[in-house]
């Protein structure tokens, strides 16, 4: 019998081999990280670059800039329902350039960018971060900028100035049921960033973006979600930055705060971060004041530490998750806390970008707040 | 352990061969009674039905009509598969031609019986190939022996269990007169020592002498030469 | 327990080797022959489900446009009123390769939509980028097999045509074979989708949309979307089921090839049971001397069989190997088959799945059990014996094989019968033609005995002594020879029936495209993708076509897939003339009153297939939704039509254009005027062509050599196994015959020492040789016949719905019957050989 059951033996070790090696050929390793279109290495000749400060010139400067290889319409808010419910919303337009011109062609597909669409939508109430993303070739009309009056848009996702005068603009949005259909009114007026509106990225000459926001907008419209239609009220902030450069070589990733305090006074900083997690020199911020007073932050203004930290159990990735932020030059001293944890986002690239919550004191008096924090790098 | 029934008892046996119409009849009314540790030659020529009453003797096949006992158990009844376990277990078997199967080694030949009956202990066998002479020829194949030694294997097949009765059937047949004197003083001895019962076939007349009874079959029936 | 009892048979079967390769061989080439089948039949379906997957990525649905076109302006819509619905546009299209000569399949995408079609809705970043793609025009990606084989590398430029477009290409990545994550299945180039349309120079749409719908609500909306929006424009088609349906239609084809390896599996069981037999006949002594020591008639069982599992697991696992090795060679020609008939696919790689090999190893030790099974029980009955075997060959009872074999042959006919007259099943077929020559076989130790006695009788000279000897051993040792024949038996008769089988189905395809085609020329938009729809002809054009000089008259032909209740179906609608109106061949309804309501009632005829697959006849009505709504046709005719396994249904243009608002054509048959040459026909006709389409004119000689072609090579593997099912049956007769003359040996030492010469002796057993081959020749030809008949009357009507006019032809017989002899002559040459060669004292001291 020993025989049999040798010969069975050996029967069963060859079929496993072949049944392995016959899973192995069929599935191959099919993980790989995607970069997104912010690719690395140097951009393709012919895009200009962010070197010397320029004049901004309104509204043309809303639209596109298409000599620039990436551009992005960003606007995050905070706004609570008439019923009490209280959600953050994110709807950002980006546009990647492969190409700084298209070249000539009868086919109307013929284009060199493409158009990327993020919009997310937290809900403290039930603690549903609903985040969607999209992409389109603006092609056909399905996606692009207009010039007059400024409109970005991917589909039925956009960004559009209704009112230049006014500064009042429209964000729509929609997708598996969640929407997003509010009027956002400049309260602030357009706040350039940087060295007059020209944000550098590093001390290398044109890696530097162009940069300006409008940090306080009032919103009011309507949000849907799985609970139902909510009329709500809040405030927004507004960034638009277009660039050709990218990350520097040795730096990691950044951490943007975007922070609307109750005593009217905006706070815009962020801060670079190198491979050693140290925070690089050319990190910088303003603050505005309710009267539209704007003083520059420098790193050495600013004196930000984490207090707590967060790991995604979808990406791994380890976050900070409160954070203590002194401002002495201004009296601030506050608490910066995520409203909720999950408000990563985890398709073509790993970023947290959530809605905060401030506490905390301007001299002796209390103040609070809300805004949106942005942390790219982590994973 | 007195055992008062003799080793061999055949009573009123008939054997046909055949169908009905051309019917062989090659025993008619056999009566025989062989005791124990007695040495009985069969004697006679071939076609006598010499070989037909051992295969009965031997279990091997079933007469027509009459009783066979050996040992006190009535063998002439038993069904196929309790006949075959009685030959593994009560008889030895040794044939003109050998019949060692010839893929097996002396030594697994003289196992065998041994393997088929669940004894595991090789000692007997071993024992068996020294008294006859064959342990150096252990782990040969059986079919480069020459003829005395392969039926000394066969001897030893037949005997390794201690088999109360010893068939055999013409086993000097194929081999030269010393040979066969030789190989018969080798089964008496050995037979003798461990007080079986020995049944030989033969028509050779060199065997007669060693026999303590010769019987011969006339007229289809077993009678005393 | 008794290991010594195994010991003392595997010894035995060591020492004698050939008869060990033999039973091997047997059950190995049988394994191989399933397993070769499956195989190719799995990498063929992996092999479509991968490019599906490469060219549509998860897409689930496809939008198609009505002549293969989905306009920019639709597909704009489209994506507006399902913002969110994960859409991408492609453009395919076959280009030729000028500086190859050989074509290549265009695949213009849009990388940024595609992204949700892929795994994760990840970009396609592992091999290339597809911004280079999207942003430099002209730029393309290929598969590295492809590229290898035009001698291409990343940064060479490849110049295609379309018709007389020209354009050249500049390759940026080459991607690996299609099993690699991001693989590409080759003869495939990968653009943009801008410059697909820059290369076709069609600029106003696209091919299809591919979507992916998760769920049945969306479908269903997005299907009522269309209809209200587009109405018959737009059709969506639901991918999985497509591939399902194209899975499906290729089941028949396999179901052909199964069973032939089904064949070929009875073989090598005939082959073991022979081993066996003989492997026990020849321890006949062995087995009497255990049985006597006491071995019980269980344990003689237990030890065979267990010893015909190590067989049949030793001789399937070679058989596996094998028939990897043999599934690699017949992937090209199987590959070949389903890209004529089935669906565009390049089989690349042979898929080796294990279930399938589990599944044909079980296959392989169960049958060697059971081939093993009855010589196993009869070594059981085997006698223990102390006499001095004297290797009495046992003369068979007559009488009794009679009894049996006449019992097997008139059950297994019977059975045969029942199934065919009571089953529906294609499979009943199949069942049938086993039973039919199962019986059969059952009659050939029968056949041998007469044949054998019937011979003698002939030859009652003195001289064919030896003759008439080796004619009576034949007969004695019938047990013996009736396998060996039968096993050959089969294989001949498998050969004639496949053979009668393919030869009617040629004769009647060849009678078919004769009829059908009435027209001297043809012209057609060419289109070699299955899934979109050829260029239509334009009025205009054919009234050009009508006005030439060579031409008397046309015949028009307008293609559309049209949805019943049983399913989308081609549509054909006719302009016939009388000529045409010829080429139908009416198997059901009479011609005369199917022409009288043909062009002014609501009347369509359908293919036999069609008939078959919906179990549809004349007087039933078809619901049919036409523009003007649904409408009820009705069946008057059935014809004969082989082009397609799914049937089609045709109705006279008047009939369509009473339904139906479309004004252009598929195809022309041109009927060229007497006095003028088809080929000067054929150039005038091509001059009218625009250069810059891609329509063709075919002559009917051309389109029925094509057609037959195809034919051919469908039927290649076939042709392929069949030899392989000869040449082991010859290996099996020469097997059986080689051991019979090994069980002889002291027989003829005896004939050789009574005066038999050399040349008698050869005489002897070419004899018996003869005889073995003419039995199974003789009885293979009406089995042959029999399998015929079933495969053209149950099988093939059964699986395609196809009816054949049925051809015996001699030329197949008298070739199948030369083989048969002359397998079992050349089997016989070397027993003969050995035979003369024994010298007289050796043979008589055999055993």
């Amino acid at each position: 019998m020993n025989n049999l059951n040798a010969l069975g033996t050996l029967l069963i070790t060859f079929l496993s081999i072949v049944a392995i090696a016959v899973k192995l050929l069929s599935a191959a390793d099919n993980s790989w990280s995607v970069a997104g279109f912010l690719s690395e290495g140097a951009p393709p000749l012919g895009f200009e670059y962010a070197i010397e400060p320029r004049p901004f010139e309104f509204p043309k400067d809303h639209s596109s800039h298409p000599k620039f290889r990436s551009e992005w319409w960003y606007f995050t808010g905070n706004v609570n329902s008439e019923t009490g419910s209280s959600f953050g919303f994110q709807l950002t337009l980006f546009r990647f350039a492969f190409r700084p011109q298209a070249t000539k062609s009868n086919s109307p597909w013929r284009r060199s960018n493409v158009y990327l669409g993020h919009f997310a939508i937290s809900d403290f109430t039930s603690g549903v971060f609903h985040n969607f993303e999209r992409q389109g070739r603006p092609a056909l009309g399905l996606a692009g900028v207009r010039d007059k009056p400024p409109r970005i848009w991917i589909r039925d996702w956009s960004i559009e100035l209704i009112e230049a005068e006014m500064g009042i603009w429209q964000l729509k949005a929609q997708e598996a049921g969640v929407v997003l259909d509010v009027k956002a009114n400049s309260r602030r007026p357009i706040t350039v960033q940087g060295d007059q509106g020209l944000s550098k990225k590093s001390e290398a000459p044109g890696n530097a973006s162009f940069y300006y926001s409008i940090p306080r907008l009032a919103i009011a419209g309507s949000i849907t979600t799985p609970t139902g239609n909510h009329q709500v009220y809040g405030n927004a902030w507004f960034d638009h930055e277009w660039s050709t450069s990218a990350l520097a070589d040795g730096q990691l990733g950044w951490d943007w705060f975007s922070l609307q305090l109750s005593d009217g006074r905006d706070i815009m900083f962020y801060q670079i971060r190198d491979r050693a997690g140290r925070t690089e020199a050319v990190s910088h911020g303003m603050l505005l004041t309710k009267q539209g007073v704007q003083t520059a932050l420098r790193p050495e203004h600013v004196q930000i530490t984490v207090t707590q930290y967060w790991q995604s159990p979808t990406s791994n990735a380890r976050y900070p998750a409160a954070w203590q932020i002194r401002i002495p030059t201004h009296g601030i001293s506050i608490r910066v806390l995520p409203r909720m944890s999950e408000q990563e986002w985890n398709q073509s690239f790993v970023y947290w970008e959530g809605a905060v919550v401030v506490t905390g004191e301007s001299a002796t008096e209390p103040i609070s707040g809300t805004g949106y924090v942005e942390l790219v790098g982590y994973n | 352990m007195a055992n008062e029934y003799p080793a061999v008892n055949l009573s009123r046996v008939c054997k046909n061969y055949g169908q009905a119409l051309i019917k062989q009849r090659v025993l008619i009314d056999v009566e025989l009674r062989i005791n124990r540790g007695e040495f009985v030659v069969l004697f006679g020529r071939s076609g006598s039905g010499k070989s037909t009453l051992l295969n009965l003797i031997g279990a091997m096949d079933r007469p027509t009509s009459g009783l066979i006992e050996i040992d006190g158990i009535q063998i002439s009844n038993l069904k196929e598969r309790a006949r075959t376990e009685f030959r593994r277990a009560s008889l030895g078997f040794i044939f003109q031609a050998y019949n060692l199967i010839p893929t097996l080694t002396a030594f697994e030949n003289v196992k065998l019986p041994l393997t088929l009956n669940g004894i595991f202990d090789e000692t007997p066998a071993l024992k068996i190939l020294n008294d006859l002479g064959l342990e150096n020829k252990a782990g040969s194949s059986v079919e480069d022996l020459s003829g005395g030694e392969q039926q000394r294997v066969a001897i030893g097949r037949a005997l390794v269990h201690s088999p109360s009765l010893i068939l055999a059937d013409e086993p000097t047949g194929n081999l030269d007169i010393e040979t066969g004197h030789e190989i018969i003083r080798l089964i008496d001895g050995l037979v003798r020592r461990n007080g079986q019962t020995l049944i030989m076939a033969t028509h050779s007349q060199e065997v007669i002498g060693y026999a303590d009874r010769v019987l011969t079959i006339r007229d289809r029936k077993v009678v005393e030469l | 327990m008794s290991s010594l009892i195994y010991t003392a048979f595997s010894r035995h079967l060591i020492k004698h080797p050939w008869q060990l390769g033999l039973a091997l061989l047997g059950i190995a080439v049988g394994v191989a022959v399933i397993v070769s089948i499956r195989l190719t039949q799995h990498s063929a379906f992996e092999a479509f489900d991968i490019a599906t997957h490469t060219t549509m990525g998860q897409a689930s649905h496809r939008l198609v446009g009505p002549k293969g076109l989905v306009t920019n302006e639709q597909y704009q819509r489209m994506v507006l009123a399902f913002p969110a619905l994960p859409m991408t546009p492609v453009i395919n299209q076959r280009l030729t390769l000028p500086e190859h000569g050989r074509a290549i399949e265009l695949l213009g995408i849009d990388p940024i939509s595609r992204t949700k079609f892929n795994p994760g809705g990840k970009v396609d970043r592992l091999w290339f980028e597809p911004e280079k793609l999207i942003s430099e025009p002209r730029s393309a990606i290929i598969s590295r097999t492809t590229a290898a084989e035009l001698g291409l590398r990343t940064g060479s430029y490849l110049t295609v045509n379309y018709g007389p477009k020209t354009a050249r290409l500049k390759i940026i990545a080459l991607l690996p074979p299609p099993h690699s994550p991001g693989g590409l299945v080759k003869g495939l180039i990968i653009v943009d989708i801008a410059t697909a349309q820059e290369v076709l120079q069609l600029y106003h749409g696209i091919s299809h949309i591919n979507l992916l719908i998760n769920d049945n609500y969306t479908a269903t909306h997005l299907n009522k979307t269309i209809s209200a929006a587009y109405g018959d424009e737009l059709e969506l088609l639901d991918l999985a089921a497509e591939s399902r349906r194209i899975k499906r239609m290729t089941a028949a084809f396999y179901s052909n090839l199964n069973a032939l390896s089904l064949m070929a599996l009875l073989v090598g069981m005939f082959l073991i049971y022979n081993t066996e037999t003989f492997i026990i006949l020849q321890r006949r002594k062995i087995l009497g001397c255990l049985r006597a020591l006491g071995v019980s008639r269980r344990q003689v069982l237990q030890s065979i069989l267990i010893e015909a599992s190590c067989i049949g697991v030793i001789g399937s696992l070679g058989g596996i190997i094998l028939g990897v090795f043999l599934a690699d060679s017949l992937l090209g020609i199987v590959s070949t088959t389903i890209n004529d008939l089935y669906f565009k696919t390049s089989i690349d790689r042979l898929s080796v799945a294990s279930t399938t090999l589990f599944g044909s190893f079980s296959v392989g030790v169960a049958s060697t059990l059971l081939a093993a099974l009855i010589p196993a029980l009869q070594a059981t009955r085997i006698e223990p014996t102390l006499m001095t075997n004297r290797n009495s060959v046992q003369p068979p009872n007559i009488r009794q094989i009679c009894i049996i074999a006449g019992i097997i042959f008139f059950l297994c006919n019977l059975l045969s019968w029942f199934t065919l007259e009571y089953s529906q099943s294609p499979n009943a077929g199949f069942v049938g033609i086993s039973l039919v020559v199962f019986g059969f076989a059952a009659i050939c130790p029968l056949a041998i005995i007469a044949l054998s006695a019937g011979t003698r009788w002939l030859l009652s000279s003195q001289r064919f002594l030896p003759e008439r000897h080796g004619l009576r051993t034949v007969s004695t040792a019938v047990n013996r020879t009736g396998p060996a024949s039968a096993a050959l038996m089969i294989a001949t008769a498998a050969s004639i029936g496949i053979g009668i089988m393919i030869m009617s189905f040629r004769v009647s395809v060849s009678d078919w495209l004769d009829t059908a085609l009435r027209a001297d020329l043809y012209v057609s938009g060419e289109h070699f993708d299955n899934q979109s729809r050829g260029v239509k002809l334009s009025p205009a054009f054919v009234e050009k076509i009508e006005r030439l000089d060579e031409v008397t008259s046309t015949s028009t032909v307008l293609r559309q897939q049209i949805k019943t209740p049983s399913g989308n179906v081609q549509l054909s609608a006719y302009k016939l003339n009388a000529a045409a109106r010829q080429g139908f061949q009416f198997k059901v309804g009479d011609s005369e009153a199917i022409w009288v309501q043909w062009e002014d009632s609501d009347v369509v005829i359908i293919t036999e297939p069609y008939a078959h697959h919906n179990l549809l006849d004349i007087g039933d009505d078809l619901q049919i939704k036409t523009n003007t709504g649904e409408r009820r046709f009705q069946i008057v005719g059935i014809y004969a039509d082989y082009a397609s396994e799914r049937g089609n249904i045709s109705m006279s243009r008047n009939t369509y254009d009473r339904h139906w608002e479309r004004d252009d054509y598929d195809g022309i048959g041109i009927y060229v005027a007497p006095n003028v040459s088809i080929a000067d026909a054929a150039s005038s006709v091509t001059a009218v062509i625009n250069a810059n389409s891609t329509i063709v004119v075919n002559s009917a000689a051309e389109l029925k050599q094509t057609s037959l072609e195809v034919f051919d090579r469908t039927f290649l593997i076939t042709e392929l196994l069949r030899a392989i099912a000869v040449i082991v049956s010859v290996i099996g007769i020469l097997g059986a015959l080689l051991a019979q003359q090994l069980e002889r040996t002291r027989e003829y030492g005896v004939l050789r020492a009574i005066g038999f010469t050399i040349p008698e002796m050869g005489r002897t057993i070419l004899t018996q040789t003869f005889l073995l081959g003419a039995t199974a020749a003789m009885i293979a030809i009406p089995v042959g016949i029999l399998i015929g008949v079933i495969l053209i009357e149950v099988v093939n009507p059964r699986s395609f719905g196809w009816t054949m006019i049925m051809q015996i032809p001699t030329a197949l017989m008298v070739k199948s019957f030369a083989i048969a002899v002359l397998a079992a002559l050349g089997a016989g040459l070397y027993p003969s050989y050995r035979a003369a060669r024994i010298e007289v004292t050796d043979a008589m001291r055999y055993e």
